[in-house]
């Protein structure tokens, strides 16, 4: 029993992960049509720069704030540079796109930043355990478990009180329709990448907290997780990206927990064949209503 | 022209013509003018993936992302038919049945070949039910299920440490009969029924199967094709860099590949090739500079770890901003000749 609350905790602490990053991808994905591979490229960022300043003893509060900014930051330049003269192309075209521009950060990063592995300086504090009866609680998981949920319904309340988030999810829905409203398109596209920079950036934070070490290789793992999350969930649905992280988090930390001796290795092929399954049966995803950014 | 000529299929062969004389003179260059061996071997293999991707994705419009997938199946596959058994006594969780069997190189290139057939075949069952963006990341996940595979089967594969030695039977000779048999193979298949249909429902899948073209049949089948020819690739390219380990097989050749397909133009046949040649050329240029470090005077680089992958980018940034339809455009080499041919007669006319 507390062996499974133990997986549990653990699956939870690494679903949010996954949570996170789906979110963004989910949202992107909505309103523009792309899958963005290089959102991983957004937390590699992220942890060099959170490597950066704690290297220069910046106190973490300054740490987490330019953290985010930084990543907020490289989604819209993202947007800008790479993604905005292919707006309106296929799907191939975009996911090739954003292929390039992963690898390009990639390679940016090993030949002008460092080529090997780098540890992050984190405060010592971050290793706190908390127990509760024979369960033992790292407070990174808990944390980190607590700020995604606080995002999720902060996101939530954004796109149902403000206007700028009552546009994206109309967006979502019917882009020319939105813009016959008078809503400018741009204004809406670097807003949802923004959110997108902003969530990886928070995920980013979390993730390196709880393993703090960086290389430029990181996010992909990641970004290919989130990315099945969202399948999960059924594609553009944030809600269900939200569920389909966890879910993922959840069944992966299980797996890995009961699956005998070699078996183990294989619990993410088992995760991407329950993907296709779920696809061939429910192309909408797990949650339902593929369409909305509700 | 006779009769026989009018007949489509030799017809469509004769038109590879300009893309066999060019790979020709390459192998001409490598067997007479010492042209390096390693190098346009690589060419050829190049060819044979980039031209399987052509025949599944350039005819039915859905971009694959999971051929690495068969390039493995096959590289892994032949690769283990071929090495000396009496160094496979020594792997550890290897099946017996793999152990004994010491084929020559056409053998197991045929195993893997049809080994990756089966996959293909198998995997269409899931993958082909399905259609535009979830079909794209449907074959996107075959690719990242293959690489765990890869990774973990590790009696089979050895895993991330890699299987070693493959016996070097990738030679320009090999590769280059591979090649041409590849093009043509494509080429046919293109200017079959099967393949015409396949690329009426490339240009509009409601209007094909409104008039009864059984769009996922054909598209299986096209899938099947192509395998079988990723896997005969695979078995070239795992006897030409003699180690391989899983990341062979993964996320960056698929890169390369999906570069090659598109920079010389997704419709045709010699616009595969043409990407190829040019994919080979900034990856065997480029190798020798990614140990190398420069100075640039206002700060000196180490290592230029990835400079080919940023070679790659930029050729396909620059297609996809500037010429969507890549250097060949939509016409065979032959079709543009023989274009070219009919305009300049009537010019003179």
């Amino acid at each position: 029993m507390t062996q499974l609350i133990q997986e549990l905790v653990n699956g939870v602490s690494l679903g949010s992960t996954y949570a996170l990053l789906a979110l963004g991808l989910a949202m992107v994905f909505s309103i523009l049509g792309l899958i963005n591979f290089a959102h991983g490229e957004l937390v590699t960022i992220g942890g060099y720069t959170m490597w950066t300043l704690f290297n220069h003893g910046f106190p973490w509060p300054a740490v987490l704030v330019l953290t985010l900014a930084g990543t907020t930051l490289a989604a819209v330049a993202m947007e800008r540079i790479a993604f905005r003269p292919l707006r309106g192309a296929s799907i191939v075209t975009l996911l090739i796109t954003s292929f390039a521009v992963s690898f390009f950060i990639q390679v940016a990063l090993q030949i002008f930043v460092s080529a090997e592995p780098q540890g992050i300086g984190v405060p010592n504090w971050t290793d706190t355990v908390w127990h509760m009866g024979d369960v033992s609680l790292p407070a990174v998981k808990v944390v980190t478990f607590a700020v995604t949920i606080a995002a999720v319904v902060l996101l939530a309340v954004f796109l149902r009180r403000t206007l700028l988030g009552v546009a994206m999810r109309a967006a979502a829905e019917d882009f020319d329709a939105v813009r016959l409203m008078g809503v400018r398109a741009n204004v809406v596209v670097v807003a949802a990448f923004a959110i997108s920079g902003l969530l990886a950036g928070v995920a980013a934070v979390l993730f390196f907290t709880s393993a703090p070490g960086v290389d430029s290789g990181v996010g992909t793992p990641l970004v290919i997780n989130a990315f099945i999350g969202v399948i999960l969930g059924g594609l553009g649905n944030l809600y269900g990206a939200v569920l389909g992280g966890f879910v993922l988090g959840l069944a992966t930390s299980l797996l890995d927990a009961n699956l005998h001796g070699t078996y183990t290795q294989f619990s993410q092929a088992f995760a991407l064949a329950i993907v296709v399954g779920i696809l061939l049966l429910r192309p909408q995803g797990l949650v339902g209503r593929s369409e909305g950014l509700t | 022209m006779t009769r026989v000529a009018r007949y489509w299929a030799v017809e469509s062969a004769l038109g590879t013509l300009p893309i066999v004389a060019g790979l020709l003179l390459t192998a001409v260059w490598a067997w007479v003018w010492g042209g390096d061996q390693s190098k346009l071997s690589h060419f050829f293999i190049n060819v044979v993936l980039v031209v399987s991707l052509q025949l599944f994705s350039g005819n039915s419009g859905i971009l694959s992302f999971g051929h690495m997938a068969f390039v493995g199946t096959g590289a892994y596959l032949a690769g283990l038919l071929t090495i000396d058994p009496a160094l496979k006594s020594t792997f550890a969780g290897l099946p017996h049945f793999l152990v004994s069997p010491h084929w020559n190189w056409m053998l197991a290139l045929l195993a893997g070949a049809a080994a990756a057939g089966v996959l293909a075949a198998v995997s269409s069952l899931a993958i082909l039910r399905l259609d535009g963006a979830s079909a794209v990341i449907a074959i996107l996940a075959l690719l990242l299920i293959a690489d765990i595979v890869f990774t973990a089967w590790t009696g089979v594969t050895r895993g991330a440490g890699g299987l070693y030695p493959l016996p070097g039977e990738a030679t320009v000779t090999h590769t280059f009969l591979v090649a041409v048999v590849a093009v043509l193979v494509a080429r046919l298949f293109k200017d079959s029924r099967t393949g015409l249909l396949l690329q009426a429902s490339r240009e509009d899948a409601f209007s094909a199967a409104s008039v009864g073209v059984a769009v996922r049949q054909y598209r299986v089948r096209a899938w099947i094709l192509s395998g079988v020819l990723a896997g005969a690739g695979g078995a070239l390219f795992g006897w030409w860099i003699t180690t391989i380990t899983p990341a062979n097989f993964f996320l960056e050749p698929t890169f390369a590949l999906i570069v090659m397909f598109i920079v010389g133009g997704t419709r045709t046949v010699g616009g595969a090739v043409i990407g190829a040649a040019l994919v080979t050329l900034v990856q065997e240029e480029f190798r020798n500079y990614e140990d190398r470090s420069v100075n640039l005077g206002f700060l000196t680089l180490h290592r230029l770890t990835g400079l080919t992958q940023f070679a790659l980018v930029l050729m396909i940034l620059v297609v996809m901003y500037f010429r969507r339809e890549g250097i060949l455009g939509r016409r065979e080499l032959d079709e543009s000749l023989r274009s070219l041919a009919r305009r300049s007669r009537a010019a003179t006319r």
